[in-house]
């Protein structure tokens, strides 16, 4: 006679994922499966930034870290008003709003040519 | 400041529709500007907030295929939120995306357009870890999960991680897990009990209270066109959104 499974409450059978778990680095060389659930990323590497098109403005804000490239027309809507001091501060020496977070703090501005 | 949360969960039926619709309306009801986006093909958010997906001139889709900016695509709904809707054309869009290098970037960069104009943003996903998924986790401040508690569920969750941790070391190392807000809930069995005890501790996540109780009046709403808090908003299920709500505004559960 077969011995019916227990209905019970452990979940003994889920796999363990904890938050301490490292993530397969995807450029490793070790073998993640490009045309498995790594196919949905085009992004390949650690830099977590959009690909910035030819022409965008891309603003590197000193808070969050973050990349945005935006249009000139984007650009122009975040960067009023803001303040350029290029000659007082060797790193991040506009003063604007960060797409990215919203607050006004030091970036980056970098033109895509 | 605007905070963008996706309301994910690959497994189906786990009320993330339901979540959005009525998440929504109660924190427009407290004077918030919200932004709902529904990101499913089924478009379930677009019909349960009173519009027919079958007759819209525009939708996400032709904001993902960069037709129109974001704002054309918006329409404002009775219960409060405005809406960016779906069409069953979304499934074309996550085929059309998925050659495209920046596919992640899509639905962030055309919120950028709109992003100031208001406080909340919810993504309702499709239940897939699809392209339209990743999209709303790439452009999300916070992911909040919605675990109906029961084991398959439960499996989901950990999936789901997996998953965020893809894309806060690919695409968008700003997101975090806001929580699991239970839903379906019924206190009276065991095993919800467990799955939520065991997905809590197993996972470090916050469970988000109260919990969503299960009810038929959520299941009654959408034929109304309108959110379970204006077709039954002394319900406990409306009264449970109403308090996550408000916790949410006052900044007690995630950022």
């Amino acid at each position: 006679m077969t011995k019916r499974p227990r209905a019970g409450t452990d979940f003994d059978r889920l796999r363990p994922r904890t938050p301490q778990t490292p993530v397969e680095p995807i450029s490793s060389g070790t073998p993640a499966d490009q045309q498995g659930k790594r196919a949905l990323f085009s992004a390949t590497g650690d830099e977590a930034t959009p690909p910035a098109a030819t022409g965008s403005v891309v603003v590197s804000c000193g808070d969050c870290g973050e990349r945005s490239a935006l249009t000139p027309a984007q650009a122009l809507r975040y960067a009023v008003p803001s303040l350029h001091l290029p000659f007082l501060k060797r790193d991040r020496w506009s003063w604007m709003q960060c797409p990215a977070c919203g607050r006004r703090t030091w970036v980056d501005i970098t033109i895509q040519l | 400041m605007t905070r963008t949360i996706a309301v994910a969960n690959q497994k189906g039926g786990v009320a993330k529709t339901t979540t959005v619709a009525s998440l929504g309306a109660a924190l427009a009801s407290s004077g918030q500007r919200v932004l709902l986006v529904d990101l499913d093909p089924q478009a379930c958010l677009t019909f349960s907030l009173g519009l027919d997906p079958d007759g819209l001139e525009l939708s996400v889709h032709d904001v993902l295929m960069d037709r129109v900016g974001a704002s054309m695509a918006i329409v404002s709904t009775p219960d409060g939120p405005d809406l960016m809707p779906a069409t069953i054309d979304l499934a074309g869009s996550e085929v059309a995306l998925l050659t495209r290098t920046g596919r992640e970037f899509v639905l962030k960069q055309a919120l950028d357009d709109v992003r100031r104009r208001y406080d909340w943003i919810l993504l309702d996903c499709s239940p897939s870890l699809g392209v339209l998924t990743l999209n709303a986790l790439t452009a999300a401040d916070e992911v909040l999960i919605p675990l109906q508690c029961e084991t398959l569920s439960h499996r989901g969750v950990g999936q789901l991680l997996d998953t965020v941790r893809d894309v806060q070391r690919l695409t968008n190392k700003r997101l975090r897990v806001m929580g699991v807000l239970p839903t379906l809930f019924d206190a009276r069995t065991n095993h919800a009990q467990a799955v939520l005890a065991d997905v809590s501790s197993r996972y470090d996540l916050r469970v988000i209270e109260p919990p969503i109780a299960k009810s038929i009046r959520f299941a009654e709403a959408p034929a109304a066109g309108r959110s379970v808090l204006v077709t039954a908003g002394t319900s406990k299920g409306a009264q449970a959104y109403r308090e996550v709500a408000r916790r949410m505004v006052a900044g007690e559960v995630g950022a």
